[in-house]
């Protein structure tokens, strides 16, 4: 009789939980991130990006698209860089962007420059740790994504490696967890879901996940790391998708606005196509730049 | 910060002996006006031969103003034209002041720039510099100036005590001289 007892309290329990568990599941809201990093100019990947990312919305999931830097500028391939940061923005506005951290090689442009490309972009371009010590930046520490029911909030970081600090004297840089802290902090709504678009190698994101622990996902770069699986720091998901747009990254997650906790269901790393670009186009330019060089330098030399 | 400024412009006054171009000295004499519109950088120092004082204000996107007082040239104002802005990495600028014209080309490579330039006038010069600014408090400056066929290299620092570039310290060890500057930009 006892034993009949237990039994039946067991099996209730059991259907607790499975109610429990398909309450939970009706309340999260599963969302697609996409992601790229480091993608540097290169052309010949963007059409086979564009038709990854176009799938991608065809379904009726929540889709979000981040770019976690690096994507206006490389010194390797100078015929797409004289010419390419207004077609890269131009792509990125196109494919609909939701946001941009700023990448080191992105103000390798000069502060005039990067103004001109931020006011083309149709999309906030992201940084929190580096801050304005006087005048106004191109760029804002963070945003906020409203859409499919839950309100996503986005902060950008930029690594301090490599900037070019002598042509931008009025920027301060701050350590990364501390521009985290204050900008979380200083977003008085809470948010279901907390993304960091870093331009920062994975291993430091580890350690900024290690002391902020708010933070759900890390999307990084710099670099150039691929991260099939994502790497853990306690609830925080670090991803990073290569380089170059040869990979675009999907993290499928969903997400409790109940709770504003949020459970992996999948992380891919697509392969996407290359397709031969005319390089033509910055012929002109870097011709024009190399005889207005030697011309200076005869002017000084001779 | 614009307490200390009437007071510099009093020393600069004051100050009877100037270089040919200190901005050379103190790594600032670049294409790129870097300085956010509303700043004015005023650098105080040694330039080898006597007391140096540079102010350099944007007056526009692509004009800035430099007045100067060094070891060679006792008074100097220089109105800064940027002609070449839209070949980036190339920049280029033309100077034109009390002591003579210039003009001024850099590679911009983000992290690592070069800058040349050339002063024809009361003291001809020629000079180029490579300076790495990698680090958020340091910027290391390697180069040479020639002045009446002479030739002499110089290697300098660039310190920057608040992790910025509003305020700096310089120093450079030439064959000839060590020259030094305290840099600050005032709003």
């Amino acid at each position: 009789m006892g034993d009949c007892g237990g039994g039946v309290v067991s099996r209730a329990l059991g259907w607790i939980c499975v109610l429990c568990a398909f309450a939970m599941s009706c309340a999260a809201v599963p969302v697609t991130i996409l992601y790229t990093n480091d993608i540097h100019l290169r052309f010949g990947r963007l059409a086979s990006l564009e038709q990854r990312i176009a799938a991608e919305r065809a379904g009726d999931v929540l889709v979000l698209l981040f770019d976690a830097g690096d994507a206006w500028q490389d010194f390797r391939t100078p015929l797409a860089a004289v010419w390419g940061a207004d077609e890269m923005v131009a792509w990125m506005n196109r494919v609909g962007y939701d946001g941009m951290a700023l990448g080191n090689h992105d103000m390798y442009w000069g502060r005039r420059r990067l103004e001109e490309l931020a006011e083309e972009a149709a999309f906030p371009i992201l940084c929190a740790n580096l801050e304005p010590v006087r005048g106004q930046v191109p760029f804002i520490p963070s945003m906020r994504v409203e859409a499919g029911g839950i309100s996503v909030l986005a902060i950008g970081l930029i690594t301090e490696e490599w900037l070019p600090y002598s042509a931008y004297p009025a920027l301060h840089i701050i350590p990364g967890a501390s521009a985290l802290r204050r900008e979380i902090d200083r977003r008085a709504t809470p948010s279901d879901l907390v993304l960091v678009l870093a331009h920062l190698p994975v291993a430091d994101a580890t350690r900024i996940a290690s002391v902020v622990p708010e933070i759900d996902v890390f999307l990084t770069g710099h670099s150039h790391e691929e991260t099939p699986d994502p790497v853990s720091v306690g609830e925080t998901l670090i991803v990073q998708s290569g380089a170059f747009g040869e990979r675009l990254g999907r993290l499928s997650i969903d997400v409790d606005p109940e709770t504003g906790s949020h459970r992996l269901i999948a992380n891919e790393l697509l392969a996407t196509e290359k397709a031969p670009t005319e390089i033509g186009r910055g012929l002109a330019q870097l011709l024009w730049i190399a005889a207005a060089t030697a011309a200076a330098a005869i002017l000084i030399l001779r | 910060m614009r307490r200390w400024i009437p007071w510099l412009l009093i020393g600069c006054i004051g100050v009877n002996a100037v270089a040919a171009l200190p901005e050379a000295w103190f790594g600032r004499a670049s294409a790129m006006i870097d300085l956010p519109p509303g700043g004015t950088r005023i650098a105080v120092g040694w330039d080898g031969g006597g007391p140096a004082v540079t102010v350099n204000r944007p007056v526009a996107p692509r004009i800035a103003g430099v007045a100067s007082v060094s070891s060679v040239t006792p008074f100097a104002l220089r109105a800064v034209f940027v002609l070449i802005a839209d070949l980036v990495p190339f920049v280029a600028a033309a100077a034109v002041g009390t002591d003579g014209i210039g003009m001024v080309s850099t590679l911009f490579f983000g992290p690592v720039r070069i800058d040349a330039g050339r002063c024809w006038g009361s003291v001809p010069n020629r000079w180029g510099t490579v300076q790495l600014s990698a680090r958020p408090g340091l910027s290391l400056l390697f180069g040479a100036i020639e002045h009446d066929g002479e030739v002499e290299p110089f290697a300098g620092v660039r310190l920057f005590p608040g992790g910025h570039g509003l305020w700096e310290i310089d120093l450079s060890i030439g064959r000839e001289a060590v020259r030094w500057a305290i840099a600050g930009v005032a709003w």
